[in-house]
This record gives C-alpha cells, sequence and structure tokens, in this order.
C-alpha cells in the first residue's frame, strides 16, 4: 500500500515535470524566433534608413546641374519625408502597418528611380565624381534593402509557422504571440534602379 | 553468346542512365546557384577564363591572405547568371557558401565574360563585417576603374588581380586570423565529450549495481533500473552534443588536415547586399 503510494507521487512529479518542461521549450522557442524577428526587422529599418540619409546629398548634387528637374527633385523630398515618417512598432510588426511602410518606401523608390532616368539626360553631371559614389551607394542601398527583406521575410515565415503548429499554438495563445506580416513582392520594387554605364 | 548480349543490353542501359544523370545535373547546375566546391577553393573559373597558371596564382595569394587575417576573398567566374541579377547571383552566393568567417568577412567577386551576345558583368559583394573597409563607394572604383578597363582588353586576369590587391590593401588589418580562439573552442568540446563519458561510466557503474539489488529485493528493482536507463540516455544524448560541436568545427574550419598550405574552408559567413556590379 505505501509502496503503491510513493509510485503514485513519483509519476506525478514525472507527469508535472514533463508538462513544465514542454511549456517551457515552446515558450522559450517563441521567444527566440520572435526576438530574431525582431533584430530582423531592426535590419530593416537601417538599410532603409540608410538610403534616407543619401537623398539629401543626391538632391544637392543633382541641384546644381539639373536645375529643370525641380518637379523630380521635390518628388523625391516629398516621398522621403512621407516615407521616414511611418513607423513599425517592431514588437508588434503588425501586418498592415508592414504594408503602410512599405508602400511609402516603395514610393521612395519610384521617385529615385524616375529622378536617376531623368539625369541620363546631364552628361556634366554623370561624369560628376560624388554623384557617381552617390548613385553607387544609392545602388548598394537597393541590394541590402532588397537582401534585409528577404531574410525578414523568412524570420517571419519561421516564427509564424513555429507559433501557430499544434500543439504549441496553445502556449503561443496563452502568451499573447501574434502572427507577423511580411513585405509583399512588387512588379518592379524587388529590383534595383537600372544604371549602365 | 547469350552472355555477351546480356552485357552488351546492360551496357547500352548504363550509358542510357549515365547519360539522363549528367543531363539532370547539368540542368539542375545551370538553373541554380553553384554548389559548394568540394574541396573548397577560392578560385572558382566556372567560365573557364583564367589558364590553370593564372588560377593557382590567384589561390595562392587568397589561401596566404586568408591564413594571416582570416578573410576570405572567394573568386567566381560564370558563363551565365541564369536570368538573375549578378549582385543578386553574388550574394546568394556568398551565403550559400558561407564565404567568410563568423565575422563575415568575406568577399565574392563575380565575373561573367562579355560574349558576342551579353555584355560582361561584374560583382563585388561584401559580407556584412567587410562593409566598413570595402564601402560603395570604393567598390564602385574597384569595379571600373580597376576591373573593367582590363577586362575591355580581355586580360581577366589583370582586371581580378588588380581588384583583389585593392580589396587586400584596404581590408589589411581590419580581421586577424583566429586560429588560437578556433583552438580554444576545440578544447572546450573535447572537455565536454570527456564529462559525458565520465557520467557515461558512473551510471555504467550504478546499474551493475543496481543490477545486484534486484536480485536482494525483487521486484522494486526493475523501476529503479528503467529510471537509471532514462537518465543514462539522456547522458548519452549530452554527450553527443559536446561531440557534434566539435565536429562542426572540422567540417567548417577543415583546417584539421590543412596543415599542406591548402584552402582550410569556407566559414560561415554572412551577406548583407553592399556592394554593387558593373556591366561592359
Amino acid at each position: 500500500m505505501k509502496k503503491k503510494g510513493i509510485i503514485t507521487i513519483i509519476i506525478i512529479i514525472v507527469v508535472v515535470l514533463a508538462i513544465y518542461a514542454w511549456i517551457k521549450g515552446a515558450y522559450n522557442g517563441c521567444v527566440s524566433r520572435q526576438e530574431s524577428v525582431e533584430a530582423q526587422w531592426a535590419q530593416v529599418e537601417n538599410v532603409y534608413q540608410r538610403r534616407a540619409d543619401l537623398i539629401p546629398n543626391l538632391v544637392a548634387t543633382v541641384k546644381g546641374y539639373a536645375a529643370h528637374e525641380e518637379g523630380t527633385l521635390t518628388a523625391v523630398i516629398e516621398a522621403r519625408a512621407k516615407a521616414t515618417s511611418i513607423t513599425v512598432d517592431p514588437s508588434e510588426l503588425d501586418p498592415e502597418d508592414i504594408a503602410k511602410f512599405q508602400a511609402a518606401q516603395d514610393e521612395l523608390h519610384s521617385a529615385l528611380s524616375r529622378l536617376l532616368v531623368s539625369v541620363e539626360q546631364y552628361p556634366d553631371l554623370k561624369a560628376n565624381e560624388n554623384f557617381l559614389a552617390l548613385q553607387s551607394q544609392l545602388e548598394g542601398s537597393e541590394n541590402r534593402i532588397t537582401v534585409e527583406r528577404q531574410k525578414f521575410n523568412e524570420a517571419a515565415r519561421n516564427y509564424n509557422q513555429y507559433i501557430r503548429m499544434f500543439p504549441r499554438n496553445i502556449i503561443a495563445n496563452m502568451f499573447d504571440f501574434e502572427k507577423v506580416g511580411y513585405f509583399k513582392a512588387q512588379a518592379g520594387a524587388e529590383t534595383a534602379p537600372k544604371v549602365e554605364f | 553468346m547469350m552472355m555477351t548480349k546480356h552485357n552488351n543490353t546492360r551496357g547500352i542501359k548504363v550509358c542510357l542512365y549515365l547519360t539522363v544523370f549528367l543531363l539532370i545535373a547539368n540542368l539542375g547546375f545551370a538553373q541554380k546557384i553553384p554548389a559548394r566546391p568540394n574541396p573548397p577553393r577560392l578560385v572558382n573559373d566556372f567560365a573557364d577564363i583564367l589558364t590553370e597558371k593564372q588560377e593557382r596564382a590567384l589561390e595562392h595569394k587568397l589561401v596566404a591572405y586568408n591564413d594571416s587575417t582570416s578573410t576570405q576573398i572567394c573568386v567566381v567566374t560564370v558563363l551565365s547568371l541564369d536570368g538573375t541579377e549578378s549582385n543578386d547571383f553574388a550574394q546568394k552566393l556568398g551565403e550559400k557558401w558561407g564565404v567568410g568567417t563568423k565575422n563575415n568577412n568575406g568577399v565574392v567577386i563575380l565575373v561573367k565574360p562579355k560574349t558576342a551576345k551579353e555584355l560582361g558583368d561584374v560583382s563585388i559583394q561584401v559580407g556584412y563585417g567587410m562593409e566598413p573597409y570595402v564601402t560603395d563607394a570604393v567598390n564602385y572604383a574597384i569595379r571600373t576603374k580597376e576591373m573593367i578597363p582590363a577586362f575591355k582588353e580581355g586580360d581577366y586576369y589583370k582586371g581580378i588581380d588588380n581588384a583583389v590587391n585593392a580589396i587586400i590593401g584596404l581590408a589589411s588589418g581590419a580581421y586577424k586570423s583566429d586560429r588560437y580562439a578556433k583552438n580554444n573552442d576545440d578544447a572546450e568540446a573535447v572537455f565536454g565529450m570527456l564529462v559525458g563519458l565520465c557520467f557515461f561510466a558512473f551510471i555504467l557503474v550504478l546499474i551493475a549495481a543496481s543490477g545486484k539489488n534486484r536480485n536482494n529485493r525483487g521486484g522494486n528493482g526493475s523501476f529503479w533500473r528503467g529510471l537509471l536507463w532514462g537518465i543514462l540516455l539522456s547522458g548519452n544524448g549530452r554527450g553527443n552534443r559536446g561531440g557534434g560541436s566539435g565536429s562542426s568545427w572540422g567540417s567548417s574550419g577543415g583546417s584539421w588536415g590543412g596543415s599542406s598550405g591548402g584552402f582550410g574552408g569556407f566559414g560561415g559567413g554572412h551577406f548583407g547586399g553592399g556592394g554593387g556590379s558593373s556591366k561592359w
């Protein structure tokens, strides 16, 4: 009788420990994946910021050579102001917020593309070392944006998949781990502005 | 008579299979980023635009640089980018092969030679850790001033060599070879394995003891024995983990057997799209 009681207690302890270990594993798995999504988002913001930081210099350089491009330049400045005003809460990464952020950034991208096309008519500007350096930095920024967006989508997919798998989704729901949004591939948005030398 | 006929059809069958296999392998090669070379090399002339001697000279220079600084500059030439942008191709290749070490100090120089139909294309992608040293503007200057003039003359070796020299100059002193740290990690892994082994031996002794007890006390022993087996299994797992981290160093470093002076292997560097491309 006494022996039976001890065995029952041990079984209960083992079951409780197993449940604890499972919850701990699931919760910590969610946390580490969420962390990497947030870190990757910071990386995305970094590269967008890098592009935004290049623009004042670019605009100033172009202005000196291409006075007739006032309209295109204003469009770039306005698009930049709009894009930098939209921020996404990294602890939420709400799909709608990401879509808004992406729309504003894509608008800046196309304004910049238009500017780079229009400066083709100014041979002096195209020979300017400063402009060429800025252009190469812009190209690098666009490459980085493409790469970091892809990496973000990968991390987000990994996290979303993880929190939605049964039975882990019970834990994820209990502790409010929510699905995060993705960047959507848009026609023409995936390629950097084409510049031929 | 029967035998030879049988052998013939078999030979034909083997030939057919081989052809199909090679075709599939070729298709796979053309459509995707090339697989990581085995044994690892820093100069991968898939387009065959360098002579044997030039390849060796470049490889020698790059391996020596990797040995002293741990920075890996990987030269790849391809005949087709398969419709992708050269920057994209080079970045994915760097990421897939893991050019660079954990400092992300890798550089990929990708050259697609000019053909009758298509423009030549060169991309230099730098790992995260190299971005401060090879900035986009400098990268642009290397491509347009060091590489393309030589490429236009048809001298691919000179162009690539110029670029390599420029990057070596820019990144000198940026990173140091971390063989010492690597050895430390190996020592740690070995220590982990030793601890695992001691634990294993300890458990074995316990099991032997419980086996004796079972004879004396009867049924109760089998429960304890089961529990001990459980512990043993988990202990075994821990031992394996210690060994696993050791072997992963072996595969990524590969420098265990690399004392002969060859390239030790890629170290899992990451690329963030820094750099750019030019056509000619």
